[in-house]
């Protein structure tokens, strides 16, 4: 038997690549907003500054008590930037004209949490066929945690009739995951469920909407439990060739790491 | 991890088993450097300079790392997640099935 020591927790970095992955947020088209806009946003800027010279501040002086043996510095507070988001939900309320109020809107969801809700209603109901609104799109999963459970069905909804095809196609994505990851593959649920989502997929510009469609659907029937896996040929950390077809007859563990 | 690793090659090193592993590393060096440092005893292949986003990663959609898919015998998966105990233990059964009466 392998020693039952704990696993390290799974590292999980799908977060992190959806940032990469995040286009340069808008700005507002007329000059008074875009000037109102920029002052917040260079507010924030010199918040996390601040904040990041203080955790760069804190590694230093973690190195040092590592070193003594002394108990070990806490890690700085994020900055509270619920006023800019506070302000910029103000902004986008005296706005009419989504070209202005959605950066302001995706500038609160960042910004201030408990005013996120408020946004993204706004966003919904206001702005929803706006082609800035599709940033939001990859977030759209993510409405419970953002949120509440209990509001981030209504708002979830307002962005599945927009009118634009990247922002529905992420809303429609965002429902249909679950079923897609979980259901029986030969069911009517997921059957109804991918066939949705091929659509939307279709629709939509977003190559990231595009791919995450596809990847959410080869994951189970390309790459999941019970199919037959499809062959990689590679090449080692040496350059040598070899084909993970080479192992049929054993029983493989294939172990996607890295060292980082 | 790599401790649970190695201790589960060296344990099935008689058995039909193979710990395949797939690198994201961006650097083959830096990869390299990990199996050296760390007496790392499988064989990987290398998901090319992009890492993550490598052909091989991206073909499997693997969104987060580690993630492990274990193939019986005919290769078909059987197991495919972040749990590296769950991924032992559907790999031991797989064996101990395979091996039973030999």
């Amino acid at each position: 038997m392998v020693p039952k020591t704990k696993w390290a927790l799974p590292l999980l970095f799908a977060a992190t690549l959806a940032a990469q992955q995040r286009p340069q947020q808008p700005t507002p088209k007329s000059p008074a907003a875009a000037e109102r806009y920029a002052a917040l946003q260079a507010e924030q800027k010199k918040l996390t500054e601040e904040w990041m010279a203080k955790v760069k501040a804190m590694s230093a002086e973690a190195e040092a008590a590592k070193k003594d043996g002394k108990p070990m510095p806490a890690m700085p507070m994020r900055p509270d930037t619920s006023a800019i988001g506070k302000q910029a939900l103000a902004a986008a309320k005296e706005m009419t004209d989504g070209d202005d109020a959605v950066p302001f809107l995706l500038m609160v969801v960042n910004a201030d949490r408990s005013a996120a809700a408020d946004a993204l209603s706004l966003l919904g109901d206001k702005y929803a066929d706006h082609p800035a609104t599709a940033q939001i799109g990859p977030m759209i999963g993510f409405l419970p945690r953002i949120v509440g459970e209990d509001k981030a069905p209504a708002i979830a909804e307002k962005f599945a009739r927009s009118g634009n095809a990247d922002v529905r196609g992420w809303a429609v994505f965002a429902k249909h995951e679950k079923t897609i990851e979980t259901a029986d593959r030969e069911g009517d649920a997921y059957q109804g469920a991918k066939s949705e989502l091929v659509k939307v997929a279709e629709l939509a510009a977003s190559a990231d909407l595009k791919d995450r469609v596809r990847q959410a659907i080869d994951t189970r029937e390309k790459y999941g439990v019970g199919i037959v896996a499809p062959d990689i040929e590679g090449t080692d950390l040496d350059g040598v060739a070899f084909k993970l077809s080479d192992y049929r007859g054993k029983v493989v563990f294939l172990d996607f790491w890295g060292d980082w | 991890m790599y401790p649970h690793e190695r201790s589960l090659v060296e344990e099935m090193k008689d058995k039909p088993f193979a710990l395949i592993g797939v690198n994201s590393d961006k650097e083959i060096a830096r990869a390299k450097k990990a199996v050296a440092d760390n007496n790392l005893n499988w064989r990987s292949f290398h998901a090319g300079p992009e890492g993550t986003r490598g052909p091989i990663p991206k073909a499997w959609a693997v969104q987060g790392w580690p993630t492990i898919v274990v193939l019986d015998a005919d290769g078909r998966i059987q197991y495919r997640g972040h749990d590296g105990d769950a991924a032992t233990k559907v790999a031991e059964d797989l064996v101990g099935k395979l091996t039973a009466g030999k």
